[in-house]
């Protein structure tokens, strides 16, 4: 057998001669120098007198050179960690769904939605209530600084600050009350400290003393200048009408001043409101009233001062004379 | 798997794409590969792990790649070695067969041994050294192309 595998046909002149096609396949061994000496001598041979060959020679030899330059290249750090960082679920998603083969319009489709369903969720979870009682905190403040003046809140709720004029029959059955309503819707002449301390400390009754305390912070800043708006308007069906202009003072901010309502009947054919309001709302009530009929008031000295921005009006809306 | 390793699978899948983010994407994914393969086996080698799964996620991701229409550019951290020209290679990219073109990126540009690369892809080494001899002649071929265009003779 090893006798058989031995003979190797060989040409005339004693060597081992190789076609064209095998010489041309093994130039890469040859050059690789993988070949045995006897191959590698007939593939020098066939290079020799084979112009094809050179060629295909000079071609393996120039890409291996090329090939060689290119194995130069380096990856830099930052792509190396990217590449070693384990990748998260969202990609293998990515990856999974083939989403870079999506039609693009389905793409912006999903993405529009995501954006309307985050937008969704945060409008349903934030707590509106909260947000909304932050931002009018100003306006509050104004309403708690009112109350502050009277030094307890609770007593404004069980007292009225402001005395109704209008109201009679009340008046009439507490026969210390008459007085006090004349002592602070009158002015008082002489507004002094001395003659404030005198009263306290003669007062004989707490609600004496009382009485001209409050007398004491009205008189005081007299000097100084407050304002009432006093009024009337003349309006048909004053029973419709009245409501309605109840609804819009409260609308615009309005409070009730007094012991009354808004809206007391004072006749059946009147009604008496007593009110505070920011200023910045009485051109808006001006011109709501004007819409039933001609209001007519008029701005007077008071010695009450209200705080800065509130307006304090007493109106008497009547029932047309025909 | 060593940097080196992670350098290779780089290498392989940025000259086989010519597409900075889906190189990078699918070297992930070989690494990835890679490590399951070695932590099935200890044993394997890592550049026949590398030859498997680089060929594996190659399989996945030539479809997605339309071929000689490269999408790289210079500032995307590639480090081409100074004054070498991308063009031959991308010619050769576009027009080489699948075989010819992976085999001279793991024999040639990532050094790995035509063994390793055999067992890697489970055929003799007389194909894999056919498949160069080709490649290398086409790729040759190619330079020659350039360097003449680029010296004003066109071989007449």
């Amino acid at each position: 057998m090893a006798q058989q595998e031995n003979k190797i046909s060989l040409s005339k002149k004693g060597k081992r001669e190789i076609s064209p096609f095998i010489g041309h396949e093994l130039l890469y061994d040859y050059l690789c120098g993988g070949l045995d000496k006897e191959r590698r001598a007939a593939v020098e041979d066939h290079v020799k007198f084979s112009r094809d060959a050179q060629l295909d020679l000079a071609k393996i030899q120039n890409g291996q050179s090329y090939a060689e330059k290119l194995s130069g290249t380096v990856v830099s750090q930052p792509i190396i960690t990217q590449i070693n960082m384990p990748s998260s679920y969202l990609s293998v998603l990515m990856q999974k769904s083939n989403f870079d083969k999506w039609p693009q319009g389905l793409k912006w489709g999903l993405e529009a939605l995501v954006v309307v369903l985050a937008i969704v969720t945060l409008l349903t979870v934030t707590p509106w209530q909260k947000v909304m009682d932050l931002g009018s905190g100003g306006s509050k403040e104004v309403v708690l600084a009112e109350v502050s003046k009277t030094e307890t809140a609770h007593v404004v709720e069980e007292k009225p600050e402001f005395i109704d004029e209008g109201v009679k029959e009340p008046v009439a059955k507490d026969h210390k009350a008459p007085t006090t309503v004349a002592k602070k819707e009158t002015p008082a002449p002489k507004p002094s400290a001395t003659t404030t301390a005198t009263a306290a400390a003669t007062a004989a009754t707490v609600s004496a003393a009382e009485a001209d305390n409050k007398h004491a912070t009205e008189a005081t800043p007299a000097a100084s200048g407050g304002f009432l708006y006093r009024g009337e308007i003349a309006v048909t069906n004053v029973d419709v009408i009245g409501p309605k202009i109840t609804e819009k003072i409260a609308e615009l901010g309005g409070r009730k001043a007094g012991s009354v309502q808004l809206g007391w009947k004072k006749t059946p054919t009147s009604m008496y409101y007593h009110f505070t309001i920011p200023e910045a709302k009485y051109q808006d009530l001006l011109t709501f009233l004007s819409t039933y009929g001609t209001p007519k008031i008029s701005k007077e000295k008071h010695p009450r001062v209200m705080p800065d921005g509130i307006i304090r009006l007493i109106i008497n809306v009547d029932e047309a004379k025909k | 798997m060593t940097e080196a390793d992670v350098q290779s699978i780089a290498l392989f899948f940025y000259f086989a794409l010519l597409d900075d983010q889906k190189a990078i994407e699918a070297s992930s994914q070989a690494l990835a590969l890679c490590r399951a393969r070695k932590q099935r086996n200890s044993d394997l080698k890592n550049s026949v792990a590398i030859v498997a799964a680089t060929k594996s996620v190659w399989d996945r991701y030539k479809a997605r790649v339309a071929r000689g229409r490269p999408n790289t550019t210079v500032e995307s951290g590639w480090l081409i070695p100074e004054g070498l020209d991308l063009g031959p290679w991308r010619e050769f990219q576009k027009s080489a067969s699948e075989d010819e073109l992976l085999t001279v990126i793991w024999s040639k540009i990532l050094k790995i041994e035509d063994d390793d690369i055999s067992a890697g892809l489970g055929i003799t080494q007389g194909t894999i050294r056919y498949r160069l001899g080709r490649a290398l002649r086409k790729l040759g071929s190619m330079t020659q192309g350039v360097s003449k265009l680029k010296h004003g003779t066109t071989g007449k």
